[in-house]
Protein backbone atom coordinates (compact mmCIF):
# COMPACT_ATOMS: atom_id res chain seq x y z
CA UNK A 1 0.00 0.00 0.00
CA UNK A 2 1.51 3.27 -1.28
CA UNK A 3 0.84 6.98 -1.33
CA UNK A 4 0.50 7.70 -4.72
CA UNK A 5 1.88 11.13 -4.34
CA UNK A 6 5.31 12.27 -6.07
CA UNK A 7 6.53 15.94 -4.67
CA UNK A 8 3.19 16.43 -3.66
CA UNK A 9 1.70 15.35 -6.81
CA UNK A 10 -0.81 12.39 -7.12
CA UNK A 11 0.26 9.88 -10.11
CA UNK A 12 -1.86 7.51 -11.22
CA UNK A 13 -0.48 3.89 -11.72
CA UNK A 14 -1.63 0.77 -13.96
CA UNK A 15 -0.06 -2.47 -14.31
CA UNK A 16 2.68 -2.23 -16.57
CA UNK A 17 2.56 -6.02 -17.88
CA UNK A 18 6.03 -7.11 -16.85
CA UNK A 19 7.28 -9.38 -14.42
CA UNK A 20 10.77 -7.60 -13.02
CA UNK A 21 12.60 -10.31 -10.32
CA UNK A 22 9.35 -12.69 -10.50
CA UNK A 23 7.09 -9.72 -9.19
CA UNK A 24 5.03 -7.55 -10.74
CA UNK A 25 5.48 -3.86 -12.71
CA UNK A 26 3.62 -0.43 -12.46
CA UNK A 27 3.69 2.20 -15.10
CA UNK A 28 2.33 5.76 -13.99
CA UNK A 29 0.08 7.51 -16.39
CA UNK A 30 1.57 10.74 -16.28
CA UNK A 31 5.51 9.61 -17.19
CA UNK A 32 5.45 6.16 -18.43
CA UNK A 33 8.34 5.26 -15.71
CA UNK A 34 8.20 1.62 -14.86
CA UNK A 35 8.29 0.82 -11.45
CA UNK A 36 9.28 -2.30 -9.32
CA UNK A 37 6.16 -3.11 -6.67
CA UNK A 38 7.64 -4.83 -3.89
CA UNK A 39 10.49 -1.77 -4.11
CA UNK A 40 8.28 0.90 -4.46
CA UNK A 41 10.31 2.74 -6.85
CA UNK A 42 10.66 3.48 -10.48
CA UNK A 43 13.27 1.29 -12.46
CA UNK A 44 13.36 2.76 -15.60
CA UNK A 45 12.17 5.87 -17.21
CA UNK A 46 12.00 10.04 -16.25
CA UNK A 47 11.16 8.90 -12.31
CA UNK A 48 13.75 6.45 -12.43
CA UNK A 49 15.40 6.06 -8.39
CA UNK A 50 11.96 7.52 -6.90
CA UNK A 51 10.48 5.51 -4.56
CA UNK A 52 6.84 5.98 -3.25
CA UNK A 53 6.22 6.28 0.38
CA UNK A 54 5.13 3.33 2.26
CA UNK A 55 1.30 3.34 4.12
CA UNK A 56 1.22 0.99 6.70
CA UNK A 57 -1.31 -1.67 6.01
CA UNK A 58 -2.95 -4.76 7.61
CA UNK A 59 -3.56 -8.42 5.62
CA UNK A 60 -5.96 -10.06 7.74
CA UNK A 61 -10.03 -12.01 7.35
CA UNK A 62 -12.98 -9.86 6.98
CA UNK A 63 -14.23 -11.08 10.09
CA UNK A 64 -11.22 -9.57 12.15
CA UNK A 65 -10.90 -6.59 9.44
CA UNK A 66 -15.07 -5.55 10.54
CA UNK A 67 -14.98 -6.41 13.78
CA UNK A 68 -11.67 -3.76 14.36
CA UNK A 69 -13.59 -1.47 11.85
CA UNK A 70 -17.36 -1.80 12.13
CA UNK A 71 -17.12 2.01 10.25
CA UNK A 72 -15.43 0.40 7.28
CA UNK A 73 -15.97 0.71 3.51
CA UNK A 74 -15.44 -2.61 1.98
CA UNK A 75 -14.65 -2.45 -2.03
CA UNK A 76 -16.95 -4.33 -4.21
CA UNK A 77 -16.31 -4.33 -7.48
CA UNK A 78 -16.03 -7.67 -9.29
CA UNK A 79 -18.07 -8.95 -6.47
CA UNK A 80 -19.16 -11.85 -8.10
CA UNK A 81 -15.22 -13.12 -6.85
CA UNK A 82 -15.72 -12.86 -3.83
CA UNK A 83 -15.98 -16.04 -1.08
CA UNK A 84 -13.21 -17.92 -1.67
CA UNK A 85 -11.51 -19.34 2.45
CA UNK A 86 -8.34 -18.50 1.98
CA UNK A 87 -5.30 -18.86 5.39
CA UNK A 88 -1.87 -17.50 5.53
CA UNK A 89 0.71 -19.82 3.93
CA UNK A 90 3.31 -21.22 6.43
CA UNK A 91 6.02 -19.34 4.81
CA UNK A 92 4.17 -16.13 4.50
CA UNK A 93 6.61 -13.25 5.99
CA UNK A 94 5.64 -9.93 7.63
CA UNK A 95 7.73 -7.47 6.61
CA UNK A 96 9.19 -4.44 7.82
CA UNK A 97 10.84 -1.26 6.48
CA UNK A 98 12.29 1.21 8.93
CA UNK A 99 14.87 3.74 8.81
CA UNK A 100 16.28 1.85 5.79
CA UNK A 101 16.75 -1.28 7.45
CA UNK A 102 14.32 -4.60 7.11
CA UNK A 103 13.24 -7.39 9.28
CA UNK A 104 11.03 -10.07 8.27
CA UNK A 105 9.03 -12.38 10.59
CA UNK A 106 7.62 -15.50 9.23
CA UNK A 107 3.70 -15.29 10.33
CA UNK A 108 3.95 -18.92 11.93
CA UNK A 109 7.07 -17.80 14.46
CA UNK A 110 5.14 -14.75 15.30
CA UNK A 111 1.83 -16.77 16.35
CA UNK A 112 4.23 -19.40 18.22
CA UNK A 113 5.71 -16.59 20.47
CA UNK A 114 1.95 -14.77 20.42
CA UNK A 115 4.17 -11.40 20.69
CA UNK A 116 7.65 -10.55 19.81
CA UNK A 117 9.67 -7.74 21.22
CA UNK A 118 12.37 -7.04 19.60
CA UNK A 119 14.15 -3.98 17.54
CA UNK A 120 14.44 -2.91 14.08
CA UNK A 121 18.39 -1.28 13.76
CA UNK A 122 18.10 0.79 16.69
CA UNK A 123 14.49 0.98 17.41
CA UNK A 124 12.42 -1.44 19.40
CA UNK A 125 9.32 -3.21 18.17
CA UNK A 126 6.54 -5.22 18.86
CA UNK A 127 5.20 -7.40 16.65
CA UNK A 128 2.04 -9.83 17.24
CA UNK A 129 0.27 -12.44 15.45
CA UNK A 130 -2.52 -14.70 15.84
CA UNK A 131 -5.46 -16.20 14.05
CA UNK A 132 -4.82 -14.50 10.61
CA UNK A 133 -4.12 -11.49 11.73
CA UNK A 134 -0.63 -9.44 12.83
CA UNK A 135 0.48 -6.45 13.86
CA UNK A 136 3.70 -4.12 14.37
CA UNK A 137 4.54 -1.05 16.03
CA UNK A 138 7.57 1.39 17.63
CA UNK A 139 7.12 -0.06 21.16
CA UNK A 140 7.60 3.32 22.38
CA UNK A 141 5.21 5.55 24.20
CA UNK A 142 5.14 8.60 26.57
CA UNK A 143 8.73 8.96 26.45
CA UNK A 144 9.39 5.25 27.70
CA UNK A 145 10.39 2.17 26.13
CA UNK A 146 7.78 -0.67 26.77
CA UNK A 147 7.56 -4.57 27.01
CA UNK A 148 4.61 -6.56 25.75
CA UNK A 149 3.21 -9.30 26.80
CA UNK A 150 0.06 -10.78 24.84
CA UNK A 151 -3.13 -11.88 26.45
CA UNK A 152 -5.71 -12.86 23.52
CA UNK A 153 -5.99 -9.88 21.48
CA UNK A 154 -4.61 -7.63 24.16
CA UNK A 155 -1.57 -6.49 24.70
CA UNK A 156 0.33 -5.91 28.69
CA UNK A 157 3.16 -3.79 28.99
CA UNK A 158 5.79 -4.68 31.75
CA UNK A 159 6.35 -1.32 32.36
CA UNK A 160 3.24 0.08 33.50
CA UNK A 161 0.47 -3.07 33.28
CA UNK A 162 -1.36 -0.90 31.42
CA UNK A 163 -3.76 -2.73 28.87
CA UNK A 164 -3.58 -2.06 24.46
CA UNK A 165 -5.80 -2.90 22.12
CA UNK A 166 -3.65 -4.55 19.93
CA UNK A 167 -5.81 -3.98 16.54
CA UNK A 168 -5.16 -0.05 16.92
CA UNK A 169 -2.38 0.26 19.20
CA UNK A 170 -4.06 2.08 21.88
CA UNK A 171 -3.94 1.86 25.51
CA UNK A 172 -7.33 1.32 27.03
CA UNK A 173 -6.72 1.15 30.25
CA UNK A 174 -3.92 1.67 33.37
CA UNK A 175 -2.08 4.62 33.59
CA UNK A 176 -1.19 5.35 29.95
CA UNK A 177 -4.18 4.91 29.03
CA UNK A 178 -5.10 7.24 25.99
CA UNK A 179 -1.63 6.65 24.44
CA UNK A 180 -0.69 5.31 20.79
CA UNK A 181 1.48 3.75 19.45
CA UNK A 182 2.96 4.08 15.63
CA UNK A 183 2.98 1.51 13.05
CA UNK A 184 5.53 0.01 11.15
CA UNK A 185 4.93 -0.03 7.36
CA UNK A 186 5.82 -3.11 5.29
CA UNK A 187 4.38 -5.29 3.67
CA UNK A 188 3.83 -9.33 3.02
CA UNK A 189 5.58 -11.70 1.30
CA UNK A 190 6.89 -15.18 1.09
CA UNK A 191 10.10 -15.52 2.71
CA UNK A 192 12.44 -16.71 -0.18
CA UNK A 193 10.53 -13.33 -2.28
CA UNK A 194 11.12 -11.18 0.41
CA UNK A 195 15.15 -11.66 0.56
CA UNK A 196 15.31 -11.48 -3.59
CA UNK A 197 14.09 -7.74 -3.02
CA UNK A 198 15.87 -7.43 0.35
CA UNK A 199 18.63 -8.70 0.15
CA UNK A 200 20.26 -7.71 3.32
CA UNK A 201 16.66 -8.21 5.43
CA UNK A 202 17.52 -9.44 9.17
CA UNK A 203 15.51 -12.50 9.53
CA UNK A 204 13.70 -12.70 13.29
CA UNK A 205 14.58 -16.12 14.59
CA UNK A 206 12.43 -17.27 17.77
CA UNK B 1 -3.60 -12.50 -19.08
CA UNK B 2 -3.99 -15.45 -17.44
CA UNK B 3 -0.74 -16.59 -17.67
CA UNK B 4 0.87 -13.01 -16.09
CA UNK B 5 -1.64 -13.80 -13.26
CA UNK B 6 -0.30 -17.09 -12.85
CA UNK B 7 3.06 -15.76 -12.62
CA UNK B 8 2.68 -13.16 -10.60
CA UNK B 9 -0.10 -13.72 -8.34
CA UNK B 10 -0.02 -12.44 -4.86
CA UNK B 11 2.45 -9.85 -3.71
CA UNK B 12 5.40 -11.85 -4.97
CA UNK B 13 5.06 -15.64 -5.90
CA UNK B 14 6.40 -17.81 -8.48
CA UNK B 15 9.55 -19.34 -8.64
CA UNK B 16 13.02 -18.28 -7.45
CA UNK B 17 14.55 -15.81 -9.41
CA UNK B 18 16.67 -15.88 -12.89
CA UNK B 19 18.51 -12.99 -11.40
CA UNK B 20 20.56 -11.76 -8.38
CA UNK B 21 19.49 -8.77 -6.89
CA UNK B 22 21.05 -5.98 -8.67
CA UNK B 23 20.66 -3.33 -5.78
CA UNK B 24 20.27 -3.16 -1.83
CA UNK B 25 18.93 -0.06 -1.28
CA UNK B 26 15.79 0.02 0.93
CA UNK B 27 12.76 2.41 1.16
CA UNK B 28 14.08 5.06 3.83
CA UNK B 29 11.16 5.85 6.57
CA UNK B 30 11.21 9.64 8.02
CA UNK B 31 9.58 11.32 10.21
CA UNK B 32 7.57 13.09 7.48
CA UNK B 33 6.46 9.52 6.28
CA UNK B 34 5.68 7.86 9.42
CA UNK B 35 3.57 8.61 11.72
CA UNK B 36 0.19 7.55 10.13
CA UNK B 37 -1.40 7.71 13.30
CA UNK B 38 -4.10 4.68 14.33
CA UNK B 39 -7.42 4.89 13.40
CA UNK B 40 -9.35 6.80 16.13
CA UNK B 41 -11.83 5.49 18.43
CA UNK B 42 -15.23 4.28 17.25
CA UNK B 43 -18.46 6.41 18.99
CA UNK B 44 -19.05 3.71 21.65
CA UNK B 45 -15.18 3.75 22.71
CA UNK B 46 -14.97 5.69 25.78
CA UNK B 47 -11.34 7.19 25.69
CA UNK B 48 -9.91 9.68 23.03
CA UNK B 49 -6.48 8.84 21.91
CA UNK B 50 -4.01 11.28 23.49
CA UNK B 51 -1.02 13.12 22.45
CA UNK B 52 -0.95 11.54 18.89
CA UNK B 53 1.20 13.11 15.72
CA UNK B 54 -0.66 15.53 14.21
CA UNK B 55 -1.20 14.94 11.24
CA UNK B 56 -4.24 16.71 8.73
CA UNK B 57 -4.62 14.65 5.75
CA UNK B 58 -6.07 16.76 3.90
CA UNK B 59 -3.86 19.86 3.63
CA UNK B 60 -0.60 17.84 4.06
CA UNK B 61 2.87 19.84 3.06
CA UNK B 62 4.78 18.69 0.21
CA UNK B 63 7.03 15.86 0.84
CA UNK B 64 9.45 15.16 -1.53
CA UNK B 65 9.98 11.75 -2.26
CA UNK B 66 13.56 9.91 -2.20
CA UNK B 67 15.12 9.68 -5.46
CA UNK B 68 18.10 7.36 -5.45
CA UNK B 69 21.03 7.93 -7.64
CA UNK B 70 20.29 4.37 -9.63
CA UNK B 71 22.51 4.09 -12.67
CA UNK B 72 21.64 0.15 -13.01
CA UNK B 73 20.05 -1.02 -16.16
CA UNK B 74 17.02 -3.28 -14.84
CA UNK B 75 16.09 -6.42 -17.20
CA UNK B 76 12.37 -7.42 -17.18
CA UNK B 77 10.57 -9.61 -19.51
CA UNK B 78 7.55 -7.57 -21.01
CA UNK B 79 4.75 -10.35 -21.25
CA UNK B 80 1.82 -8.06 -21.94
CA UNK B 81 0.64 -4.38 -23.17
CA UNK B 82 0.10 -1.98 -20.66
CA UNK B 83 -3.02 -2.63 -18.13
CA UNK B 84 -2.98 -6.41 -19.74
CA UNK B 85 -4.49 -6.59 -16.45
CA UNK B 86 -6.84 -3.66 -16.25
CA UNK B 87 -6.31 -2.25 -12.79
CA UNK B 88 -9.17 -0.58 -10.72
CA UNK B 89 -9.63 2.91 -11.78
CA UNK B 90 -13.03 3.60 -10.35
CA UNK B 91 -13.48 1.41 -7.21
CA UNK B 92 -16.92 1.21 -5.15
CA UNK B 93 -17.55 0.75 -1.96
CA UNK B 94 -20.19 -0.56 0.41
CA UNK B 95 -20.81 -0.32 3.95
CA UNK B 96 -19.32 -3.29 6.14
CA UNK B 97 -23.13 -4.71 6.63
CA UNK B 98 -24.21 -4.38 3.73
CA UNK B 99 -21.02 -6.58 2.07
CA UNK B 100 -21.65 -10.39 0.46
CA UNK B 101 -18.26 -11.06 1.67
CA UNK B 102 -17.45 -14.04 4.04
CA UNK B 103 -15.70 -14.15 7.50
CA UNK B 104 -13.00 -16.39 6.69
CA UNK B 105 -12.20 -14.23 3.47
CA UNK B 106 -9.18 -12.67 3.43
CA UNK B 107 -8.71 -8.63 3.07
CA UNK B 108 -5.77 -6.04 3.03
CA UNK B 109 -7.62 -2.64 5.29
CA UNK B 110 -6.06 0.57 5.76
CA UNK B 111 -6.76 3.25 8.40
CA UNK B 112 -6.31 6.89 7.71
CA UNK B 113 -7.46 9.75 9.69
CA UNK B 114 -9.87 7.60 11.64
CA UNK B 115 -11.35 6.23 7.97
CA UNK B 116 -11.02 2.53 6.92
CA UNK B 117 -11.17 0.87 3.95
CA UNK B 118 -10.97 -3.07 3.09
CA UNK B 119 -10.09 -4.85 -0.43
CA UNK B 120 -11.05 -8.48 -1.03
CA UNK B 121 -7.88 -10.84 -1.61
CA UNK B 122 -10.00 -12.14 -4.09
CA UNK B 123 -10.40 -9.52 -6.31
CA UNK B 124 -7.00 -8.63 -5.71
CA UNK B 125 -5.71 -11.43 -7.18
CA UNK B 126 -7.25 -10.80 -10.79
CA UNK B 127 -6.83 -7.26 -10.88
CA UNK B 128 -3.78 -6.61 -9.06
CA UNK B 129 -4.13 -2.74 -8.55
CA UNK B 130 -6.51 -0.36 -7.65
CA UNK B 131 -6.02 3.84 -7.91
CA UNK B 132 -7.85 5.32 -4.76
CA UNK B 133 -8.21 7.47 -2.11
CA UNK B 134 -8.64 7.52 1.79
CA UNK B 135 -9.22 10.67 3.60
CA UNK B 136 -7.95 12.82 1.16
CA UNK B 137 -4.76 10.96 0.62
CA UNK B 138 -4.07 9.03 -2.86
CA UNK B 139 -3.18 5.52 -2.07
CA UNK B 140 -2.08 2.54 -4.29
CA UNK B 141 -3.30 -0.99 -3.65
CA UNK B 142 -1.36 -3.40 -5.28
CA UNK B 143 -1.43 -7.58 -4.49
Amino acid sequence: MHDRRIDGTPHTFGNAGALFMNAMTWYDHETRSIWSQPWGRAIQGPLKGVELFLLPSQVTTWANWKNEYPETLVMVNDAELFGLRQGFSPNFVIGLLLDGRAKAYRYADVTAAGVVNDTLGDVPIVVWAADENFQAYIRQADGRTLTFNAEGDRLIDVETGSTWDVGRGLATAGSLRGQALQPVPGSTAYDWAWLDFYPDSEFYAP
Amino acid sequence: MRRLFLLSIAVLTACAPATPAPATSMPRVTDAETPLPPASLAPNDSIAPADQPSVAPTTPPVKKNVRLPDTNEYYFSQLLAFDGIPPVYDPKFMAANEAPLIDDELVIGITLDGQAKAYPVTVLSYREMVDDELAGIPILVTW
